[in-house]
């Protein structure tokens, strides 16, 4: 599964919740599938699903990446918020289609009632449009980050502690803690139960990041203004921000580089129980005789 | 790492004694990861004719042998002061690889159930006697400092060997590469042992230096053998090996499962999970050297529980094919567990209980635990429980583990630093 599919994933399992007397799901991660009979959803993740020409699907379609083909009938709704949705002359679908994005190719003849419900997520953003985010953005690191900074001082000093003089050990903590509970809480959210589970814990994990942000501009902020942590996080915060933004225009290294210093951030963040204390790597003690 | 200080100091017999011990770590646990526990499948099934289940009892025997074995060893070797002996415990392990070159040779043409018995008692002896030995090299070849990734090193090494070739789980496949691998090793190990050198002279003498011989969670005070702190990591280790082979055992007689991952066709699969085991390892290394151990038992418990909850999402609601993130989740729990394991017994360890303790932690923790979950998967299988059942039963004693260890650590932790925090100073 990729990782960009994650928030639709989501999005997806919060409309399967929604939707009354479904109670299981099943997944497509890859490869080709025939769908005959199942759960009352399937969520189309990647590779190609298909419904065979001559059969009836007693489930709800959605399509978050990879190729729905639909033949046949699918007696229930379909919901396609990426890749693609295909249809030949002989399909059915007796329930609504709802398009909130991916490409469609429905042959005529076939009884498949698209209707599109918003544009696209993926669009190209004007030079401008993608200059006031910035700015919306920077504003508000620069908020969080000057009054985290300016009341808690001490808890990011020990983060940045942490990140400038043990950055190997932070960031395995960083890369192992974040991989394995993004995979966690996708994995919840499909037992429908744990959904809000997951969404807490999506959101709980964005302040994390937000904080690993924080803590990273306070780093560069310190250096400038050590006097003032509170201007100084806002302005190291948005420096931040700013040169990932410019890093992004060098290929491949210009993504890496800015993840990899917030997940060493969050992985310092974790080892010094946010900042409650400074790690220290235990050393090995001196020998008693006996 | 003193490693690299090592070699900027050139000191050569002390920089050889590293790649001594991993290359004899490795190369132990491969020959047990590979030839012992996948090829005595493929030996007693299609060549000897026995029944899976057969096959089974004969496994969880060769572990009990080689526990008591171990555990004899292990106390010999303390008792008659050959764990500070580097040229007695080099001896003993050339005589294990003969044994044990003898026994792979062999192997290919047993017939009979009684040869398949004989073999396994002389196999788990070999491999009683050989894992305390290997295990009291540290002492001599290993900084205390430098374990982690010493551990590390021999276990990505071992996982990615294992999984890159042989790709086909054949005893003949087996016992070619272990043949070959084997045969100069007998050379070497039997002119470091039997013949004067310079190597083992500089070396023997190395485990009276504390930073050598004093294990990292011996200081100040030597960890005795009946203390809280050896048992609770043996009883946790335990628990680690219990879960990974009561859940993998029926994981690979899963054909959804084990041919599109660990028996895949295609080698780009095995180089993956080879690789998983490589960075995986190298990640605890990294934590081992500077956490303590606990940390690592609860992330071990917390990754089985999420790996296996992982199984059991799948069993129950997965139609395609099966996600290659559960393997590779799997794999990652394993090289964090083996890196722990091969570091944390010398750490609890001194030159005079290194022989006796790692017999106790790996023979007790790893092969006794094996055994007991291989009578536990037998029994659930007799009682015909189905696969998802059975994840379900190894995924809550994971992460029923995993809760208790992380009250005991982290919370408890936390809310201490908190309250000290609000104390005035």
């Amino acid at each position: 599964m990729r990782p960009e599919s994650v928030p639709l994933l989501v999005v997806a399992l919060l409309l399967i919740a929604a939707q009354p007397g479904v109670e299981t799901v099943t997944t497509v991660v890859g490869g080709s599938e025939d769908i005959e009979t199942g759960a009352d959803a399937v969520v189309v993740l990647d590779g190609t699903v298909t419904v065979e020409s001559g059969t009836t699907v007693d489930s709800s379609l959605y399509v978050l990446g990879g190729t729905a083909h639909i033949d046949g009938t699918v007696d229930g709704r379909v919901v396609q918020l990426s890749g693609n949705l295909t249809a030949g002359a002989d399909a059915r679908v007796t329930g609504s289609v709802d398009v909130y994005g991916g490409t469609q190719a429905v042959a005529s003849g076939a009884s498949v009632p698209v209707s599109v419900v918003a544009e696209p997520l993926t669009q190209e953003r004007s030079p401008a449009e993608a200059a006031g985010i910035l700015l919306m953005q920077a504003v508000g690191l620069a908020l969080v980050g000057g009054l985290v900074g300016r009341r808690y001082p001490d808890l990011l000093a020990n983060v940045g502690h942490s990140m400038r003089h043990h950055p190997v050990v932070s960031g395995t903590v960083g890369v192992l803690a974040t991989v394995t509970l993004l995979a966690l809480f996708v994995f919840m959210a499909f037992t429908i139960v744990l959904i809000p589970v997951t969404v807490l814990g999506l959101v709980g994990g964005l302040v994390v990041f937000l904080y690993a942000y924080v803590c990273v501009g306070y780093l560069v902020g310190h250096r400038l203004q050590p006097d003032r942590p509170g201007l100084a996080t806002a302005a190291g915060a948005v420096a931040f921000l700013v040169g990932s933004e410019l890093l992004g225009y060098v290929p491949v290294v210009g993504g890496l580089v800015p993840l990899l210093v917030l997940l060493t951030a969050v992985g310092a963040a974790v080892v010094t129980y946010f900042g409650l204390r400074r790690f220290q790597p235990p050393r090995l003690g001196a020998v008693e005789d006996g | 790492m003193q490693f690299t200080e090592f070699v900027r100091q050139r000191r050569w017999p002390t920089v050889v004694g590293y790649g001594l011990f991993v290359a004899v770590l490795a190369a132990g646990y491969y020959y047990n990861l590979t030839f012992v526990q996948l090829g005595l499948i493929d030996l007693g099934t299609r060549l000897v004719g026995l029944t899976r289940f057969q096959v089974s009892i004969g496994m969880a025997a060769l572990a009990l042998v080689a526990v008591v074995v171990a555990l004899v060893t292990g106390v010999a070797l303390d008792r008659y002061g050959l764990s500070t002996d580097l040229r007695a415990k080099l001896r003993v392990l050339w005589g294990v690889i003969v044994v044990q070159l003898a026994l792979t040779l062999t192997a290919p043409v047993l017939a009979s159930p009684a040869q398949f018995g004989g073999w396994i008692v002389l196999c788990a002896a070999s491999i009683g006697v050989g894992m305390p030995t290997t295990f009291s090299l540290v002492v001599d070849l290993v900084p205390v400092a430098d374990r982690g990734p010493v551990a590390a090193a021999a276990t990505a090494a071992a996982y990615f060997l294992a999984n890159v070739y042989p790709t086909q789980w054949e005893i003949e496949s087996f016992s070619i590469i272990m043949s070959a691998a084997m045969a100069p090793a007998v050379l070497v190990l039997g002119y470091l042992a039997f013949r004067e050198n310079a190597l083992v002279d500089a070396l023997a003498g190395t485990h009276e230096r504390p930073s050598f011989g004093i294990g990292r969670f011996c200081r100040p005070n030597r960890v005795r053998t009946g203390s809280y702190a050896f048992l609770s990591a043996l009883a946790l280790m335990f628990g680690v090996y219990f879960i990974d082979s009561l859940g993998f055992l029926r994981i690979i007689e899963t054909p959804a499962y084990i041919y599109t991952s660990w028996q895949s066709p295609d080698f780009g699969v095995h180089l993956l999970i080879g690789g998983v085991h490589v960075v995986t390892a190298v990640m605890a290394g990294v934590l081992y050297t500077n956490f303590g151990r606990r940390w690592l038992f609860l992330l071990v418990f917390g990754l089985f529980g999420f790996t296996h909850l992982m199984y059991v999402f799948d069993v129950r609601a997965g139609i395609g094919d099966a996600p290659l993130l559960m393997p590779l989740f799997y794999a990652g729990a394993v090289s964090f567990y083996t890196v722990l394991n091969f570091a944390i017994w010398p750490d609890m360890s001194t030159p005079e209980t290194i022989g006796r303790h790692s017999a106790i932690g790996v023979g007790i923790a790893g092969f006794l635990a094996t055994f007991l979950s291989t009578a536990v998967v037998l029994y659930i299988k007799s009682e015909s429980v189905g696969l998802a059942r059975h994840l379900t039963i190894v995924d809550a004693l994971s992460l029923l583990f995993f809760f208790l260890v992380l009250v005991t650590v982290y919370a408890h932790r936390m809310v201490r630093l908190a309250h000290q925090r609000g104390e005035p100073s």
